[in-house]
């Protein structure tokens, strides 16, 4: 039942966070159902400069792949990560098994293609009206040199060795190491908490970056409903004053947007995301919403 | 037209200071060379007496007010300095008020206020609103009962817009010929009361209204153009020095803003509160009765970093206001030990050459909308 | 200074002048109760506008009701420090029960007074 999602990243050669995302069109269908949109990101090679009308992989917000871990509705699974360590440890371990899986498949896939290519041969023969069967046992056995030169290796399309690291470790446990390595990288553990508690409340959120703010949230599906709220970033809940200055600017924003501009912070200051295995935490959220009062 | 000319008379100088007025010289005419001459000794062009402001401070913040009306006008008039605290920007509630006394007394009234046009027009569009959403729970209801077909449905959505366009028009000119509405109980009292506080004894009208100055203002008038009776030096202690040895966040805040803000008015800028804009200042070629502000003025740190939804959402504020978003960068050359020791011997011109002023100007760009 | 003289100049008189001699509210008072936070006592306003708010409740004629107000200090080079807290300690301590919003008064250092609904929790904006 659970959605499978794909983390890329965490080598140097990219940005080194991981990036969640989510390749099965089912998955997709079962995620907008609960309320997480996410954005499609897939273009075509050939057309790589495309912005629109994008498909799959569809990339998460990192609070989005968080929660779903959480509530139990999702496994994560790593896609082309810096995982030397693990490599390493599966080579030490299923090492000459692996090796000996890889020479059996590719003897298997020689034997096939032998198999193939001496009956496609027969048939040839056959069509061109060559019945001498001596003739035939010449022509097909002498050019066995030809033939082992004409096969085919395959390069695979997908690592052995990676499929291997979900096989090696039993059920959940790689998941929630690489939920632990996502909320480790993850900045401000408020925030997480302000998504969560908006999207129990029933919010469906997307970035906020092209409105200035953290989160954006709907009151559901985005193509039914417009958003009408940005959420800034979580604000400390003693330490950090309301910056006015700030305030002023969001709320006129937001009366030309139609939408309004909330603050929140965690109540339970200092408590961070390690607590304890599962990092559930409770909600206890303070947010106010502000806008321009329409006169002064 | 003919308020164009009067703006140009009334704002002729952009500073409260300017050359001489002397009259047209005759080369050939030894009279007018008398003249030229008395001129010259008798004129003057300093004020005769300085102006007085008051500043308080209350729960450590400090407020500048100049409250005698002919200063007042002074002020805004030459360079546009201060704000009316009960106008919008230029001291007006003691004309208005008085003009709305005169005009219930005679039953008459003249001219139209910004204020009174800014308040008809949120009114009206209150009133439009309304109007909106009956037109719209009308439709609502005829779609309910299904027999509409999309022709049909054109058409009536046709009709109701005209007639909305229509309400939108008559509206506007109701609302000017109307000035008096029924007068509620809970209105009576308010005017009551409102009248009550602002006559005196003999019922003469008092000026409840001040023009406040803001902290950088108060030192360009004291320090650049000392017309203000007060000390630049004892002013900035006052501000924010609560223990004159220590430089404080918040007096290096008021130097760099100091800084910029000086920078602004010398290269000739009106410079006012950016605030409506949540940004430090905005920038007029001449002043707020000629033409908007183009510029949006950020006065930051030399080494001050935001992070990036900052900067998007003070440049979107400034984008949809069609004003151009300038980061105003201020750094210290010298070390705050050498600022406070300048600052303790009065020597301001050598503490703000010491502020060196960089500009940036951030825009958003989009590709696909900006190829021309 | 003069006790009445300060009174006069705090920023509970300054909104208070600017409610009723420039945006016309009646019944404009400030209210009793106080909170102390940092270096300031916090005491709100309240008073009724001459037209109803958007978003704001009436009466069953459609007059404009009660609405509460904090005013707080901006100036160039500092302001007032109110966090989340402080606003929860306010709606909890200086507001009735069910108060749902209060605004928010910024007086400027410009002169100028500005006026911004906060809702406690998360809220739809004003049609």
């Amino acid at each position: 039942m659970t959605v499978t999602i794909n983390l890329i990243g965490g080598s140097e050669c990219y940005n080194s966070l991981l990036t969640p995302l989510v390749f099965n069109i089912d998955d997709i269908k079962k995620l907008r159902e609960l309320g997480i949109c996410g954005i499609l990101s897939g273009t075509l090679p050939t057309a790589s400069q495309q912005n629109i009308f994008l498909t799959v992989p569809l990339k998460l917000m990192v609070e989005e792949a968080i929660w779903l871990h959480i509530k139990g509705l999702a496994k994560f699974k790593v896609l082309r990560c810096n995982l030397l360590d693990s490599i390493n440890e599966i080579l030490e371990k299923d090492g000459e098994q692996i090796e000996k899986t890889a020479k059996l498949r590719l003897k298997k896939s020689f034997d096939l293609q032998r198999e193939y290519k001496k009956e496609q041969h027969l048939l040839k023969l056959e069509r061109l009206g060559i019945t001498d069967s001596e003739r035939i046992e010449k022509n097909v056995n002498g050019n066995d040199k030809l033939l082992e030169a004409a096969l085919f290796i395959e390069t695979p399309t997908t690592s052995n060795l990676l499929n291997n690291i979900h096989l090696s470790s039993v059920g959940w446990g790689i998941s929630d190491k690489l939920l632990k390595i996502l909320i480790s990288q993850y900045g401000n553990w408020d925030n997480y908490l302000l998504f969560q508690a908006l999207r129990d409340k029933g919010y469906v959120l997307a970035p906020g970056g092209r409105f200035g703010g953290k989160f954006i949230a709907y009151p559901g599906d985005p193509l039914r409903y417009h958003s009408h709220m940005i959420i800034r970033d979580a604000l400390h809940y003693r330490e950090q004053p309301i910056d006015f200055l700030e305030l002023a600017a969001n709320a006129r924003l937001g009366t030309g947007v139609k939408k309004i501009w909330v603050i929140g912070s965690s109540t339970e200051t200092d408590k961070g995301p390690t607590n304890n295995d599962k990092a559930i935490v409770d909600d206890n959220i303070s947010f106010y919403s502000i806008e321009w009062a329409g006169f002064g | 037209m003919s308020k164009r000319v009067s703006n140009t008379v009334r704002y002729k100088y952009p500073l409260p200071i300017h050359p001489l007025d002397l009259p047209q010289l005759f080369v050939h005419n030894p009279i007018s060379w008398a003249y030229w001459l008395y001129s010259y000794i008798t004129s003057y062009n300093a004020l005769s007496n300085k102006i007085h402001v008051d500043i308080t401070k209350h729960n450590n913040f400090i407020h500048i007010e100049v409250r005698d009306l002919a200063d007042m006008k002074y002020l805004w008039d030459r360079g546009f300095f201060g704000t009316g605290q009960l106008s919008r920007s230029e001291p007006t509630w003691y004309e208005q008020t008085r003009k709305k006394f005169q005009s219930s007394s005679d039953g008459k009234s003249n001219g139209m206020s910004l204020e009174r046009v800014t308040k008809l027009r949120r009114k009206q569009r209150v009133e439009f609103k309304k109007q909106r959403e009956i037109v719209e729970e009308k439709l609502l209801q005829l779609r309910r009962e299904g027999n509409l077909t999309p022709e049909q449905e054109v058409e009536i959505l046709e009709q109701e817009r005209d007639k909305l366009r229509k309400f939108k028009d008559d509206q506007a000119s109701l609302h000017i010929m109307d000035q008096d509405e029924d007068i509620t109980e809970q209105e009576n009292k308010r005017l009551l009361l409102q009248r009550s506080e602002i006559l005196d004894e003999n019922d003469n009208l008092l000026n409840l209204e001040s023009l406040q100055l803001m902290p950088v203002e108060t030192i360009f008038l004291s320090f650049a153009l000392p017309i203000l009776d007060i000390s630049p030096v004892d002013f900035i202690s006052k501000c924010c020095l609560t223990d004159i040895s220590r430089y404080s966040e918040d007096l290096h805040t008021l130097l760099i803003q100091y800084a910029a803000y000086h920078h602004y008015r010398s290269h000739g800028w009106c410079v006012r509160s950016g605030i409506k804009f949540g940004s430090d200042y905005i920038l007029y070629k001449r002043g707020p009765p000629f033409q908007h502000a183009d510029f949006c003025i950020m006065v930051l740190d030399s080494n001050c970093s935001k992070p990036y939804t900052w900067y998007s959402t003070i440049a979107r504020v400034c984008g949809t206001a069609n004003k151009t978003l300038v980061l105003c960068y201020v750094e210290r050359l010298e070390t705050e030990e050498q600022i406070l020791e300048w600052l303790q011997r009065g020597q301001l011109t050598k503490v703000f050459n010491s502020f060196k002023v960089g500009e940036v100007i951030y825009r958003r760009w989009v590709a696909g909308r900006n190829r021309d | 200074m003069s006790t009445r003289d300060n009174e006069e100049k705090s920023i509970e008189y300054a909104v208070r002048t600017n409610l009723v001699h420039f945006q016309n509210w009646s019944d404009v008072r400030i209210c009793d109760d106080q909170l102390q936070w940092r270096e300031r006592t916090i005491k709100l306003l309240s008073g009724v506008p001459q037209t109803p708010l958007a978003n704001g409740n009436t009466d069953p004629d459609g007059n404009p009701v009660k609405e509460y107000l904090l005013p707080v200090n901006l100036a160039q080079y500092k302001s007032d420090f109110i966090s989340i807290e402080c606003l929860d300690l306010i709606f909890d301590k200086l507001c009735e029960p069910d108060t749902k919003r209060i605004i928010l008064s910024i007086v400027n250092d410009d002169g100028t007074i500005v006026f911004y609904f906060v809702y406690k929790g998360v809220h739809k904006p004003k049609k």
